[in-house]
């Protein structure tokens, strides 16, 4: 490929891949055309952008890493013993190289255009969330270029302390996608596009407290800053354009439902399915039937105050054994 | 290689070599013809990337990277 591209300047490599490849050789290629699998049309497609008839308007889903070292996968995948360890936690995609600040080849959601934008600065419909409400960010986008394209508006929501534990929180990635539009826009023309957000835009579930969070419950007097507004029109990784503003989150979880406390029996028995093997219960069966294996969902009571034994009974759909 | 020539006509003139056989094994000789063919052409298309979906299935172990290069042009 080296070879290639250096006997040529003006190459246009084409990657027909299924997955992320290494591209240690970008930098000398003139432009590169991500097709993923496109089916029978792929050819046309191809030509299509090739000689500029249709806009390039595709944005990464995955991360091209530098190398194979920096995945999150490296060392996990295929596993051991027949098992595989996911290390990444919560880090998965784009949130492991963003949380550990490793270089990418190209970033999740980076794509060019024929054309060129210029995202403005954002606007929040309040300063502050409310609880039950949401909260309007618009953002200002031009075609500065001289023909149609089309640019995908990118909202990322990052935690205070950038996604870094401290005590009595919990590791979070240091942004996540909330929100994107995709815009369509003739050579000078503005449009105002509206991304919205809302509490549950702000929170994490929770399997210690098994309810919907918000960083702020355990972090307060801390804010939650919403950004970047990512245009992904320019060079990569110096054209990621970020704009930044601030807004308050609310001062109470998002959601608390009074939930008890059930011991881990319990919440085993609440779910499990009994092999179980019984007699004759369904005249509709034939005597060849009068054993079988019969899979039965255990209907559960429980006190929720409760220490007492949960009375189990378990039920078929059509007849009942206790 | 269809397409292009249908959507270019006659009046360009497009040259292929399939340089990196499908089965990845490099070829001195055609990779040698490839880069002299690029050398005379104004503009180069490079396709790489593993010949078939079950191909690419076949490389998830390292995802990031295709044993077998196609490179045609």
């Amino acid at each position: 490929m080296r070879r290639l591209l250096l006997a040529h300047p003006r190459s246009v490599v084409i990657v027909n891949s299924g997955s992320p490849v290494s591209l240690d050789w970008v930098e000398s290629a003139a432009a590169v055309i991500q097709t993923w699998f496109g089916g029978q049309e792929l050819a046309n497609a191809i030509v299509d952008v090739l000689l500029g008839d249709s806009e390039p308007g595709g944005r990464l889903p995955t991360t091209l890493p530098m190398c194979l070292e920096h995945t999150p996968a490296f060392g996990n995948f295929p596993g051991e013993s027949s098992k595989v360890r996911y290390g990444e936690s919560l880090l998965v995609g784009y949130r492991w190289y963003e949380t550990r600040r490793l270089p990418v080849r190209f970033p999740f959601g980076h794509g060019l255009s024929y054309t060129s934008f210029e995202i403005g600065a954002p606007s929040l419909s309040a300063p502050k969330l409310e609880p039950g409400c949401n909260l309007s960010i618009e953002v200002p986008v031009t075609n500065i270029g001289g023909r149609r394209g089309a640019e995908v508006v990118q909202l990322y929501v990052a935690p205070p302390e950038g996604g870094r534990s401290r005590p009595g929180g919990r590791f979070r990635p240091v942004k996540e996608l909330r929100a994107f539009a995709k815009v369509w826009l003739d050579p000078g023309e503005t449009m105002i596009v509206s991304l919205e957000l809302n509490e549950r835009s702000f929170a994490y579930y929770d399997v210690v407290d098994t309810d919907w969070l918000t960083l702020v419950d355990r972090m307060p007097k801390t804010v939650f800053h919403h950004g970047p507004v990512a245009g992904f029109a320019a060079q990569v990784p110096a054209g990621l354009v970020r704009r930044f503003g601030y807004l308050r989150a609310p001062h109470r979880p998002v959601v608390r439902r009074h939930q008890p406390r059930l011991s881990m029996w319990k919440r085993r028995a609440a779910t499990r399915l009994f092999r179980v093997r019984c007699g004759p219960c369904d005249d509709r069966r034939g005597p060849a039937d009068e054993v079988r294996d019969c899979r039965l969902r255990l209907d559960r009571t429980i006190d929720p105050v409760g220490s007492e034994q949960p009375s189990l009974r378990a039920t078929r759909a059509d007849s009942s054994v206790s | 290689m269809t397409v292009l020539r249908e959507r270019l006509g006659d009046a360009v003139e497009i040259t292929y070599a399939p340089g990196v056989a499908s089965d990845g094994v490099a070829n001195e000789a055609s990779i040698e013809a490839a880069v002299k063919s690029a050398e005379g052409a104004d503009a180069v298309i490079i396709i790489v990337g593993p010949m078939t979906y079950g191909r690419a299935k076949a490389t998830t172990e390292r995802p990031w990277s295709s044993p077998a290069i196609r490179t045609s042009w």
